[in-house]
């Protein structure tokens, strides 16, 4: 059994939020477990509002669980400093969040954020082409991109923080189909070959036939998870039949 | 130069005729603002009767702590009402409106009594409490305005902080661009009012030194020298205020929160 690297059990959150003034509770999981090994390709996928966004959050502690553990690397999060942690387990939203100047500048962000020199323009074209945005000009305004350009400039930025763990949440959704094959490939190489961790949030079937595992999450738990084979080609709860039954 | 005419308090009462103007324009248009107008009217009567019979007797009093006691009582009502329509913890958010308040608005008054302005004594109240108002105010305004736009600005813009937290950003770092705007839309009115002066705005300071018969281009001159002090406060409030409070959208563990 290859090493763990990400590990949550028994993990309970409730997302509490204000509306008019008053608080709204809102449970999202009531006893989640699931573990995911080092250089694992595993899809999470379940209904909308099923706490697939909230996962990664909690994972790269945006949020803390209210019970349960969640450990990365070994390390229960909370004995991680979360700077660091968010450096290991990389999350790249489904929304592109540019921020102000170049393209350098955004992909070069992880170091300003680290105080670190700023790498060499090399290096952010190396980050790039990774990123599936090999001919881009760095000194170009990144909000003048496109918005497929632009996710793309977000996963080199997440690369560049040279993550353990790579969290996708719906990110390829706004790209080209070939584009994102292309890309998630390159990824799937970086699993192969430097044991990178991919945790891919999508609604996209397709292109969940090629990694390791899926994991089903409803009703506030994991609900099934096997290999995509038995997972796609024969569900067995009712949320997954469900799930799926939308994109056949 | 000729002293200035005197007024009494029927001829205020007089001046009401213009208050009653507002109050017939608001009862034809059905705008409702009867009711606060009255109130307010009253409000300003009653408030400025009082500061006035306080300010006599801090004059007659001469004496430097209550001078600087009233100027601490002016700056605690500024705190109280620069954060009091900014959403979130309120006992914070005064403390640090207050603060910044404060901090720039003694500064920037220093500055001005002992470098422009050298009075002898240093307190004399004439100057330092007239002029440490409108500091004041000018700060207070900056810092409401621009702790509201800041708690917009997060509320409208989380996904984004959170994706520079999530590449390792503190979330001082995280927040800084919607800081940097909210500043400089804090810092309009400034600018707008430097743009302005004397031209659109007619400024109070000036008007009021030339109705006490003083000599305009002394007037005028104090009055380049109030919109300076303004700006400076202004700035001052706004960047120290914001760097207070944007530090409080976020807890220990760099995770944004509703403070």
């Amino acid at each position: 059994m290859p090493d763990p690297i990400v590990e949550l059990k028994s993990v309970r959150k409730t997302l509490k939020s204000k509306t008019d003034g008053s608080e709204v509770n809102t449970p999202v999981f009531n006893g989640l477990d699931l573990t995911i090994s080092v250089g694992e390709r595993i899809g999470i996928i379940g209904p909308s509002g099923s706490g697939k966004t909230t996962l990664l959050k909690l994972v790269n502690r945006l949020e803390d669980a209210d019970e349960g553990t969640i450990s990365v690397d070994g390390r229960d999060v909370f004995d991680w400093d979360a700077r660091a942690l968010r450096r290991k387990a990389a999350l790249v939203l489904q929304k592109p969040y540019i921020f102000e100047g170049t393209v350098y500048d955004n992909v070069a962000f992880p170091y300003t954020a680290a105080n670190e020199k700023t790498p060499p323009r090399k290096t952010v074209e190396e980050l790039l082409s990774e990123a599936g945005l090999p001919d881009v000009d760095t000194a170009r305004p990144a909000a003048a991109l496109s918005v497929g350009q632009q996710q793309r400039v977000c996963l080199a930025r997440s690369l560049a923080t040279e993550p353990s763990v790579l969290m996708l949440d719906e990110t390829t959704s706004s790209l080209d189909p070939n584009v994102a094959a292309g890309v998630l490939k390159k990824i799937y190489g970086r699993c192969r070959s430097d044991r990178l961790t991919l945790i891919h949030v999508t609604h996209e079937v397709p292109k969940l036939r090629d990694l390791d595992r899926i994991a089903v999450i409803a009703g506030g738990t994991i609900t099934e998870e096997g290999t995509p084979e038995r997972i796609l080609e024969g569900p067995i709860s009712a949320a997954t039949k469900d799930f799926l039954a939308g994109f056949s | 130069m000729g002293h200035f005419v005197e007024i009494s308090v029927l001829d205020v009462l007089y001046s009401l005729g213009a208050v009653a103007i507002v109050a017939v324009v608001s009862v034809s248009y059905g705008l409702t603002l009867e009711k606060n107008l009255a109130f307010g009217a009253i409000r300003t009567f009653v408030q400025l009767i009082i500061v006035g019979y306080l300010l006599k007797w801090v004059f007659g009093l001469d004496k430097w702590y209550a001078v600087l006691a009233m100027i601490l009582v002016m700056t605690l009502i500024a705190g109280y009402h620069g954060a009091r329509r900014v959403p979130g913890s309120a006992g914070r958010n005064v403390l640090y409106a207050t603060g910044a308040i404060m901090v720039s608005s003694a500064a920037v008054i220093f500055y001005t009594f002992t470098v422009v302005v050298r009075v002898d004594p240093w307190y004399k109240p004439h100057y330092l409490i007239p002029v440490s108002g409108m500091v004041i105010n000018g700060a207070m305004n900056g810092v409401s305005v621009g702790m509201s736009m800041l708690k917009t600005a997060v509320d409208s813009g989380r996904e984004r902080i959170e994706a520079a937290l999530s590449l390792g950003a503190t979330g001082r770092l995280a927040v800084s661009p919607l800081v940097k705007n909210s500043v400089r839309t804090a810092l309009i009115p400034t600018v707008n009012g430097l743009m302005t002066a004397g031209i659109v705005q007619l400024p109070g300071m000036m008007s009021g030194q030339i109705i006490a018969g003083a000599d305009p281009t002394q007037a005028v001159l104090y009055q380049i020298v109030i919109y300076y002090i303004l700006a400076a406060a202004n700035c001052l409030a706004v960047i120290l205020g914001l760097r207070l409070y944007s530090g409080s959208f976020f807890n220990r563990a760099q995770q944004l929160i509703n403070p």
